[in-house]
């Protein structure tokens, strides 16, 4: 069980009432960047595959408009979802900030709610991608990937080692 | 006085819009090609003839039965056409259109068709001609709006996801997208690129959607607010929970008995 403390910090969740454009995606979350105390960002939402995963299709390019490459702060990354919903963590409450900027954002309604959104504590799926928690450097690295990532996308040597 | 049937009980403009759904009394908003539409189905080639599977019946002979006699077969049934499917998705967000009212509409109103009802997604089987029939009908008609329902054969679930920030319903595959001002499909059914662009027209607004819709909704028609169709419903699950498969021995519910009222919980 996760108790939280007043140590801890808080978690968000940005609910929008629509799915966010990669072009409203970018802005958010480079505005999120810029308050103080924020450390973790996720966005989440429905996937955009590269290619047809089943059907007659199968196989055939996508080619999404909304799996843009999008620049955060110093980073460039390609979006491999549909924005449904950021979690954010920071390290004091920021509550008011969050929703004055999304007020300014979002020309419709939003839910926003604070909560515990993201993992503090390391689950069997993360011993396997990550390998056990005292060697784990980064522990803000839990919580922050698609479980149903492919294991041989990154696991443990010792897992490795296991299997063979 | 000829008999019209009422097909759906209820008052407000969602029971009306059911009604019209069943009865087939739709109206037309659209024009889609032929060959647009069958570009966008992906069975066949535009342009290019029916497949077949078994010779046109005039020329098979058929046995001498009265049952093949009194019943006139079907155009793709005569001409031997081809199974073939069509599939839309209906977003929860005040689509006009749900799975069960495109399968009231099909099964009541085209003759040949096996309508499959899902929750997210309704198809039909029918013979080629007569399925491309049934669909052009439904997606020139105001049960689909373009940004909103769609045909799809797989991977249907956007449907029950937010609309994007355009009001388009979420769609993996991006076989629809907005172009200046209008949904342009260029991918068929499963998602396979198509050599030319549909335009299905302009999306209906927020207001229009409410008004064609026929999904009951908090931010919309209350179901609760329906007293007319809740009554018919607690009818129905009485008398099919106490009576099995003979309703009409219902004795409180026979003809001459008077209103039975039922009341929600």
């Amino acid at each position: 069980m996760v108790t939280t403390t007043d140590s801890d910090p808080v978690q968000y969740e940005i609910f929008p009432q629509r799915m966010l454009d990669p072009s409203s995606a970018q802005e958010l979350l480079n505005r999120l960047e810029q308050i103080e105390g924020v450390t973790r960002v996720l966005v989440q939402g429905p996937r955009l595959p590269l290619t047809v995963p089943s059907g007659p299709g199968k196989g055939v390019p996508v080619d999404h408009q909304a799996r843009e490459v999008i620049r955060v702060g110093d980073q460039v990354m390609e979006l491999q979802v549909k924005v449904g919903r950021i979690r954010l963590e920071a390290e004091n409450d920021v509550m008011e900030e969050v929703r004055a900027l999304c007020e300014e954002l979002f020309p419709f309604p939003f839910e926003l709610k604070e909560g515990l959104f993201l993992r503090r504590k390391a689950t069997v799926t993360d011993y396997a991608k990550y390998g056990p928690d005292e060697m784990v450097e980064d522990k803000d690295i839990y919580g922050m990937t698609d479980p149903n990532m492919s294991p041989t996308a990154k696991i443990c040597e010792s897992c490795v080692d296991t299997r063979e | 006085m000829a008999y019209t049937p009422q097909y759906y009980p209820g008052a407000s403009h969602v029971a009306v819009n059911r009604r019209k759904h069943m009865s087939g009394d739709v109206e037309k908003l659209r024009t889609v090609s032929d060959d647009d539409l069958v570009a966008a189905l992906g069975h066949r080639a535009p342009g290019a003839d029916y497949p077949s599977t078994h010779p046109p019946l005039a020329e098979m002979g058929e046995p001498d039965c009265p049952v093949r006699q009194m019943v006139e077969p079907t155009p793709g049934a005569a001409a031997g056409d081809r199974v073939r499917y069509s599939q839309f998705t209906d977003s929860m967000y005040s689509a006009p259109s749900i799975p069960y009212f495109r399968s009231y509409y099909a099964a009541i109103n085209f003759r040949g068709v096996d309508p499959g009802t899902l929750s997210g997604r309704q198809i039909v089987e029918a013979r080629e001609r007569d399925m491309e029939a049934q669909c052009k009908a439904a997606i020139e008609s105001e049960m689909t709006c373009p940004a909103l329902a769609g045909l799809r054969g797989c991977t249907v679930h956007g449907h029950s996801l937010r609309l994007a920030e355009d009001g388009m319903m979420f769609d993996m595959l991006e076989r629809t997208h907005l172009e200046g001002g209008n949904v342009i499909e260029d991918k068929d059914q499963v998602g396979v690129p198509i050599d030319r662009k549909v335009n299905l027209g302009k999306p209906m607004s927020d207001a229009e959607a409410k008004k064609r819709t026929t999904i009951y909704r908090t931010d919309g028609v209350k179901y609760r607010s329906e007293e007319e169709v809740l009554d018919h419903v607690h009818l129905v699950h009485h008398r099919r929970t106490m009576y099995g498969y003979r309703p009409e021995t219902a004795a409180e519910t026979a003809p001459g008995v008077g209103p039975v009222t039922y009341h929600t919980v």
